[in-house]
């Protein structure tokens, strides 16, 4: 690039410098043109004025004979006496100056005057045929001759004799004042007048008679056929002009300088070629401006190229964020579903746990995932902030409630302080400010090893704002005085010799401080190395509604207390919803999520059969999915909102995606939904949203109040309720409990309402007893579950310390025991279960020998149940004609659509190795690498179609 | 780039356009001065080649021509009043001639009355008949030579009595048979001129009859003309008789051939085109150029010129050069009465345009 720069480059200049010269050698060119013509004109102009002078100079002689003429015709009349014509000639010469007159006979003897010889003067022989004439002799003079008439014959001749120096003064002629010279010469090339510049150059080229230059040779061929002519000398640089005068046998010549001719003309050629000279000095100026612009542009053009690089580089970037995101959110949405499903509706107390655990750890990875996301959105420039109303004690709890359980799971003492008079509802971007305050909070956790995390939450009202001051105060290992600089660096993490157990993308404080920045808060750091830090944040938000929010501490507790066990936060058994996702199974998570609600849920899997049925059934809210094969989710969109018979036309469209990179929240907003719900979606999400959106008289929000007030009542009836949820919905896993079971559990629970804790003990022994006699009655009577069952031993060996030690916990109170309690009731009934299960899967998991039933299994919480559900709806949902279809018409866009919902399903069932070929064909698909699809598609086709008829006889 | 592209185009363009221009106007040529070149039409009655009067004239157009860089159109065999004349002249016009030489007599009145349709014409006549203000006669000064000759004539005669065979009377053939008259009487008052009217320019028959009548009838020993073909001598030399020839040099003749007139009308030519180039053609009043110019001179003479005659017009010819010799009275004519008083010079004007008279001497042949 740069080299072929430099060569154009040099081109150019070299041209330009051409072009340059060929325009200076214009320039010289014009000027000598400009001479030639200058000169051309010179000389006419000479050639006039000499003609002007020369008829002038007629004229002047021609004087002479006026006076003659009258002398002649006076004598012309007769024979006068000889005194009488002296007397006439004696006035005559009276009169002339300087001239001697006289009159003279055919012989030459005088009448008048001196007598004179023919031979001198040509003209006494020209008048005496008749002539009037002038006629030069060097030595005598110049002699004016008119013949006398005698009758009509000629007999006397009367002439007037200028003698050579009189005729010098007398005809002297003037041109140009002086500054040229001129003379009078005859054919003979006698000078009859001389200029009086006698010692000039003139006479040294032109007047004498020797020497005849090249210019005088020339002028006196011109003169041979011309009246005037004008050369002009380059040597001398003059001009030679020469006139005949009259009907003289003279002529004027003489020379003139050049300069004195043109005098102002050359002016006019300097004129001219300055303005040549600053036509041309503009012409380098623009080609240099032009030259410079070119630079500017190649370089602007670099800049482009380079922006563009980085333009594709940053939205690959982007494009793998975004891809990574979803292909991690996908599963985390499997994971936290089912996560949250189990922590629903698990009563074992031990899985509940573990659950937790699981769900503690999928978020973390969220975060991290949302952390880098934010990260790119920041880096980006793409951060916004969304403002919406929000309860401050909503907020506060969510972030209790998350940094209380770690704070505990470090044995940190987390002591929280919130202004009671703080306002409840505050506008601002909720999300934003809750990421900031778990982020300080976060961080006080992680970083600190005992001692207490201390949690301020104050502010100050102006006006209509709410200065949020949100105080962490923590005793853990602080900051270096050298460090702080680096605080809010990315990726950086301080003292990491110190720290290297403490996990963390080393993001968290640049996003905070970032978003805290954008907000227009403030965030300051004062901290003590070794003995603690403290972050304060400052942030304005609108205040919405002043009411305060009361003792939060109180109403955390009492919340906390309700929190022990998931419950819907409502129900509202009117609302319609339609969820819209060519995902089966993330339809049945969002199914399962929202059974409790009562919300009365319509699925379907594409946009199309979405659109059918919003015009025929008015749905209060829609969850659209965005990626669907054929119709996608924001045509969905924009097509119902153009239907002209639409039952749900007020329905509130929420877009359903695992896309959560950078700027797709503001991509469907612009799009016309309503708002944006990402995968994996969360149990309270979802219920939040469904809240939010839901007409108030639809929902019946929950009874908190019977909860709190008696808790043995309401654990009961909680128990009660499971059981009673496992009647009803036969999609439940635990739907196989049989009715007899169910009453040893209500018995077990009628008991557990009132047993000692040593009744307790007593129960948890003969459970154990019970089942190890069980265990032992198995292995004789089906030898093949054997292992199955050894299995299902060690995890009950393992549960029995725990069950053990929970027992042994003296402080233990009864609203802790409870749930224990009833985790293990359910662990056990559980136990039972499984062996129920266990009997079936040995069909169905050996026929399905040809999938990875443990993948499979894995996707759907082990349970074959929901296992079976899944494999049915991948058999019916059967995309294989559309995907031959698309392929064949090499409809690429929708091939790819379809391949990727094949590889999510089919690794749901466990055909991983259809799903890799499935997702190797989506990314071929994407790189439109049609040549790995040709190669390809049969082979997976065939393996799809095997996997298909298999699970057709099976099912 | 492709913005780039187009204004160097552009660029590319106006220098182009700009230098073309430019190139145009520097080597267009400045407006050449023109230098006035003539284009001469000429006239004649005969052919080119011909040996007589024709042939001299063309001869001596055609060198003043060459030397002074001139385009020569000829009309030859114009005959003399027979309406040639005017077409000629309107040929030689539409062709593009600014300059027209009658060269025969006659022309001058036949194209007197168009000449004025012509003003940017200059034309030449080579007779003193008409003039106009764009047309000027040209002749030489042939009375010079015919002085000259007519003193061999006034020596050489031993019946003294000279023939004259002359064409028709007018003041060009009035003044030579008068000049040479003239110069046979100051060598011989007692000589005479016997003039032979043959009425025709150029007929053989009649001219020789005329030659031969004199010879015959008159007895004349010597004999000259003022025709265009010398049948006069071929007269003579078949009469063993002296003859002076015209405008022509023979080698063919005897001894008896004496001497020829001789025109050389490339001088008169050469000079009539100059003061034309020189612009000066109508200032001009008329050529008449003689003997001081070599318009006019007499050929080698044969061997029978005596010393006394050669010596006599070496004598004569001096006087001529510098100032007159011819006719300065006293000089009578055949009434005799004087024409021009002693020590007179009858002018140009009068020998030109009124010689409607012979001096005293001449003599003419009746049938």
């Amino acid at each position: 690039m740069k080299n072929k720069n430099t060569v154009s480059r040099k081109i150019l200049f070299s041209g330009i410098f051409i072009f340059i010269v060929i325009l200076i050698m214009i320039a010289v060119l014009l000027k000598s043109k400009m001479n030639e013509l200058f000169i051309d004109y010179m000389s006419e102009q000479v050639t006039i004025q000499i003609e002007l002078l020369a008829d002038a100079t007629d004229e002047k002689l021609n004087m002479e004979f006026k006076k003659m003429e009258g002398v002649a015709a006076f004598l012309n009349t007769g024979e006068l006496g000889i005194e009488k014509v002296r007397e006439i000639m004696t006035t005559l010469e009276g009169e002339a100056e300087g001239a001697s007159i006289g009159l003279i006979k055919l012989n030459g003897s005088a009448i008048y005057g001196k007598p004179l010889n023919f031979s001198d003067f040509s003209g006494i022989q020209e008048s005496f045929r008749g002539k009037r004439i002038i006629s030069y002799n060097k030595e005598k003079g110049m002699l004016f001759t008119l013949p006398i008439y005698r009758g009509d014959n000629i007999k006397y001749v009367l002439y007037k004799l200028y003698k050579t120096d009189i005729v010098q003064e007398r005809f002297k002629i003037e041109y140009y004042d002086g500054q040229a010279e001129v003379q009078i010469i005859n054919r003979n090339h006698d000078v009859i007048v001389a200029d009086g510049h006698s010692e000039t150059e003139c006479l040294d080229f032109f007047c004498s008679d020797e020497h005849f230059s090249e210019e005088h040779e020339k002028l006196d061929k011109m003169m041979q056929v011309s009246m005037s002519a004008t050369i002009y000398s380059k040597k001398h640089k003059m001009f030679a002009f020469a006139a005949e005068i009259g009907h003289t046998e003279m002529r004027l010549t003489g020379t003139i300088p050049e300069e004195i001719v043109a005098e102002g003309l050359f002016k006019i050629v300097f004129l001219i070629l300055w303005v040549f000279g600053l036509f041309l000095v503009l012409f380098i100026v623009g080609i240099c401006y032009i030259v410079v612009l070119d630079t500017k542009v190649q370089e602007r053009e670099w800049l482009r190229l380079e922006k563009m690089n980085a333009e594709k580089a940053n939205k690959a970037k982007s494009d793998f964020l975004a891809n990574m995101s979803h292909e991690i959110r996908t599963p985390i949405n499997a994971v936290m579903g089912m996560n949250e499903m189990i922590l629903r509706e698990c009563k074992d107390e031990n899985i509940v746990e573990y659950s937790q655990n699981i769900q503690s750890a999928s978020s973390n990875l969220l975060s991290i995932i949302n952390d880098i996301l934010d990260f790119s959105k920041i880096e980006a420039g793409k951060m916004e902030i969304v403002e919406v109303s929000y309860y401050l004690s909503s907020l506060l709890n969510d972030v209790v409630n998350m940094i209380q359980i770690k704070a505990n799971q470090k044995n940190l003492k987390f002591e929280i302080k919130i202004n009671k008079s703080l306002p409840s509802i505050l506008w601002g971007d909720e999300v934003r400010v809750r990421q900031v305050i778990i982020n300080i909070l976060n961080n006080a956790v992680k970083y600190t090893k005992e001692g207490s995390v201390f949690f301020d939450v104050d502010g100050e009202i102006e006006e209509n704002m709410l200065y949020l001051k949100i105080a962490v105060k923590d005793t853990g290992i602080g900051i270096k005085e050298e460090d702080r600089g680096k605080l809010f660096g990315h990726f950086e993490r301080l003292d990491i010799e110190k720290n290297r157990n403490v996990e963390g993308t080393g993001l968290g404080l640049a996003i905070t401080y970032n978003l805290v920045q954008q907000m227009n808060g403030t965030l300051d750091v004062e901290s003590e190395y070794g003995v603690g830090s403290t972050f304060t944040v400052r942030l304005p938000q609108k205040i919405e509604d002043g009411a305060e929010i009361g003792d939060f501490q109180e109403k955390y507790r009492s919340y906390m207390k309700s929190k022990k066990e998931y419950h819907e936060s409502f129900q509202a058994p009117d609302a319609k919803v339609l969820i819209v996702d060519d995902n089966n199974m993330n339809l049945l998570v969002v199914k399962n999520f929202l059974k409790k609600t009562m919300v009365q849920v319509t699925t379907c899997q594409s946009g199309q059969s979405c659109l059918e049925l919003m015009e025929q059934n008015k749905y209060h809210i829609v969850f659209l999915d965005h990626m669907m094969p054929g119709m996608d989710g924001i045509e969905t969109l924009k097509q119902s909102k153009q239907m002209q018979v639409n039952a749900s036309k007020d329905a509130i469209m929420v877009a359903l995606t695992a896309n959560a990179i950078v700027g797709v929240r503001e991509m469907y907003l612009a799009e016309g939904f309503d708002d944006y719900l990402s995968k994996p979606v969360r149990g309270h999400e979802l219920e939040e949203m469904m809240r939010k959106y839901l007409p108030e008289e639809l929902v019946i929000p929950y009874q908190e109040d019977v909860n709190v007030e008696d808790n043995n009542e309401s654990n009961k009836e909680n128990a009660s309720e499971i059981v009673q949820e496992k009647e009803q919905n036969k999609e439940n896993v635990s739907e196989i409990v049989k009715e007899d079971k169910e009453k040893t559990i209500t018995e077990q629970k009628d008991l557990l309402e009132n047993i000692s804790r040593e009744q307790l003990k007593e129960i948890v022994k003969e459970l154990l007893g019970e089942i190890e006699r069980e265990r032992e009655k198995e292995i004789k009577t089906e030898p093949i579950e054997q292992v199955q069952s050894i299995e299902i031993m060690k995890e009950i060996e393992t549960m029995k310390p725990v069950t053990e030690e929970i027992i042994d916990k003296k402080e233990m109170t009864v609203e802790e025991e409870f749930p224990k309690t009833t985790i293990e009731n359910r662990k056990e009934n559980e136990n039972e279960e499984i062996e129920e299960i266990k009997e079936e899967e040995v069909g169905l998991l050996e026929k399905l020998s040809f999938l990875d039933t443990q993948t499979g299994l894995s996707y759907c919480c082990d349970s074959e149940e929901f296992y079976e559900e899944v494999l049915r709806s991948y058999l019916e949902e059967n995309h294989y004609e559309e995907i031959r279809q698309y392929y064949e018409n090499e409809d690429w866009n929708n091939y790819m659509i379809q391949v990727h919902a094949l590889k999510s399903t089919s690794l749901s069932i466990g055909a991983t190795e259809l799903s890799k070929q499935a997702k190797g064909l989506e990314f071929a698909a994407k790189a439109e690498d049609i040549a790995y699809i040709h190669q390809n598609h049969e082979e997976t086709m065939k393996h799809y179609n095997e996997i298909l008829t298999k699970l057709s006889t099976i099912l | 780039m492709n913005q780039n592209k187009k204004v160097q185009t552009i660029l590319g363009v106006i220098g182009i356009l700009v230098f073309g221009v430019i190139m145009f106007l520097i080597l267009t040529p400045g407006k050449v001065k023109e230098t006035y070149t003539a284009k001469v039409g000429f006239i004649l009655s005969g052919s080119i080649d011909e040996a007589g009067w024709n042939g001299m004239h063309y001869n001596g157009v055609k060198e003043a021509c060459d030397k002074l860089n001139a385009e020569l159109l000829v009309k030859e065999n114009v005959l003399e009043f027979s309406g040639q004349c005017t077409e000629a002249v309107e040929e030689l016009v539409e062709e593009g001639a600014n300059m027209i030489i009658l060269s025969s007599y006659g022309y001058s009145e036949e194209v007197k009355d168009i000449v004025k349709q012509y003003p940017e014409v200059m034309f030449y006549a080579n007779s003193f008949e008409y003039k106009d203000e764009n047309m000027t006669p040209y002749f030489v000064r042939m009375y010079q030579v015919r002085y000259l000759s007519g003193i061999i004539a006034g020596m050489q005669t031993m019946t003294n009595k000279i023939g004259y065979v002359a064409a028709m009377p007018n003041n060009e053939v009035n003044r030579g048979i008068s000049a040479f008259t003239l110069g046979v009487r100051s060598v011989n008052p007692e000589a005479k001129v016997i003039v032979a009217w043959t009425r025709t320019w150029d007929n053989e028959e009649i001219e020789k009859k005329a030659a031969f009548d004199l010879i015959e009838k008159e007895g004349v020993d010597m004999i000259t003309y003022h025709q265009n073909q010398p049948y006069a001598i071929e007269v003579a030399e078949e009469k063993d008789v002296m003859s002076i020839g015209y405008h022509q040099v023979f080698d063919q003749f005897s001894d008896n051939y004496m001497t020829s007139i001789v025109c050389n009308w490339n001088i008169v030519y050469e000079e009539v085109l100059q003061e034309f180039l020189r612009g000066k053609g109508k200032d001009v009043e008329y050529f008449w150029l003689g003997i001081r110019k070599d318009a006019v001179e007499l050929s080698e003479y044969s061997s029978k010129v005596s010393k006394e005659a050669i010596e006599a017009i070496e004598k004569a010819k001096e006087q001529m050069q510098k100032s007159a010799v011819v006719f300065v009275g006293p000089i009578y004519d055949t009434e005799g009465n004087l024409h021009c008083g002693e020590k007179e010079l009858i002018s140009d004007e009068m020998l030109l345009k009124h010689f409607d008279w012979y001096v005293e001497g001449v003599e003419f042949y009746e049938e």
